[in-house]
């Protein structure tokens, strides 16, 4: 079992969101939003604007016309999506590694974290889901718990494979019973010492919840692109697929099994032009 | 040289410098056949069962579903001299979300389509690892037709 003095040290061993992260989610989650404002934040830094214009000129949310400048970026694709993108630059800092424990390599993490934010946006244009600003970022950063516990799996990995093959646990279970505490958990705790928005930290922590007592359409998003992705091998480590699924959680957006090849179908279309933004950010 | 065989890929050599390899089958399916006399190998993964579920992207890339990138396995091989009944075959991957009720069978209808087909074909397995929830690795060196699968966090191993 972890101590929570334990877990607390680990967390701060993360580099954390900067400043000017924490004032881009307050603008994603502001109603009032000020496209000077966020032309200026993300300017002063010729790095990530290098990085966004490279992005934003990429065939997956490129347009006919080259884009040349924040400003426009701004003007074309939305604050938020422009938001979204340049958060995915500090989402990187800590997951773009190898994880060793879950037998990940150098940005395999990275890529499962990518893929997962780009299919929550294609379910929620398939499923008309009322716009979430939040669930791109928190698609990107869900598994950011893995990255605290990594140093740690390889001393109990006996003993957490050995309760998920006797076929009754799931990897987070099997987690919790070993550590006392899951990576989705430890994520929300990440989540919360950074001053994320809670909308943001109740995605992360409850990415493979059932959560009955919520109608959160995010939720169900969130974990649909996660499985979608595990079924198509992206960056899945040694936990594999043991994780739940719920019933509620695809009758929440409305759509049945069926759906979901054709949800693969048209993610694999961009799976090579995520090849190419992995090594873009 | 390494070949790598991505997701609704297929590819085939009978160059002994060569090692075909497939990595992270989740659901999808990984099949590969090696010619021991013609030193011939070919390695498939395919995500999908049927391709019934989009004919046009079907066409477009046949090793997206098993029904149409199984038989251009076979064929892609026998154009390099590979013979049916030498080939030894090798499955594996047809991994499965802990799903109460098969909302996520897509591995298991990947696992029964292969078996249909082969056995519509007469084509025997020599070595399967399906289900579970495992994720998969396998890596074939035509040099030898040695065939490696890696399962979850465990190492390679040789299994023909």
């Amino acid at each position: 079992m972890l101590k929570l003095e334990e877990i607390e040290k680990r967390i701060k061993r993360l580099r954390p969101f900067p400043p000017v992260a924490s004032r881009m989610i307050e603008i994603l989650h502001s109603k009032e939003k000020d496209i000077k404002e966020v032309v200026r934040l993300i300017s002063y830094d010729p790095a990530i604007t290098g990085m966004l214009l490279r992005i934003c000129n990429s065939s997956l949310w490129g347009r006919a016309k080259k884009i040349g400048s924040v400003r426009q970026a701004v003007v074309q694709l939305g604050i938020d999506r422009v938001l979204n993108i340049v958060l995915m630059e500090f989402s990187s800092w800590n997951m773009k590694g190898s994880q060793s424990g879950y037998d990940l390599k150098e940005k395999e993490l990275w890529k499962h974290s990518i893929s997962s934010a780009i299919l929550s946006e294609q379910i929620s244009e398939m499923t008309a889901a009322e716009e979430d600003s939040f669930i791109f970022t928190a698609s990107l950063l869900k598994d950011i718990g893995k990255v605290v516990l990594n140093d740690l799996m390889d001393d109990y990995l006996e003993k957490i494979l050995a309760l998920v093959k006797s076929g009754d646990r799931s990897f987070v279970e099997a987690e919790r019973e070993i550590f006392g505490i899951d990576h989705p958990t430890l994520g929300g705790m990440v989540a919360r010492s950074w001053n994320l928005p809670s909308k943001m930290v109740y995605l992360i922590e409850n990415h493979h919840s059932e959560d009955l007592s919520s109608d959160d359409k995010s939720l169900s998003i969130l974990l649909l692109s996660d499985y979608i992705c595990m079924m198509l091998g992206i960056g899945v480590g040694l936990d594999g697929l043991a994780y739940r699924f719920y019933e509620y959680q695809l009758r929440r957006l409305n759509i049945t099994h069926k759906d979901i090849p054709e949800i693969m179908l048209r993610f694999y279309e961009k799976m090579g032009e995520i090849e190419k933004l992995i090594n873009l950010t | 040289m390494e070949l790598i065989v991505g997701v609704g890929d297929m590819k085939v050599s009978n160059q002994p410098e060569d090692v075909i390899v497939t990595y992270s089958l989740g659901s999808c399916i990984g099949v590969a056949i090696y010619d021991p006399v013609a030193h011939v190998g070919g390695l498939l993964h395919y995500m999908l069962p049927e391709s019934s579920l989009d004919g046009n992207r079907a066409k477009r890339n046949p090793y997206m579903f098993g029904d149409t990138g199984i038989p251009a396995l076979f064929k892609s091989a026998y154009k390099l001299g590979a013979k049916k009944s030498r080939v030894k075959v090798v499955v594996a991957g047809g991994a499965q979300i802990l799903d109460q009720k098969g909302f996520f069978n897509i591995g298991k209808r990947n696992y029964l389509i292969l078996r249909k087909l082969f056995w519509k074909n007469n084509v025997m397995i020599d070595y399967e690892d399906v289900g579970g929830t495992y994720n998969r690795t396998i890596k074939m060196i035509i040099s030898d037709g040695s065939i490696w699968i890696k399962k979850g966090g465990e190492e390679y191993k040789r299994i023909c």
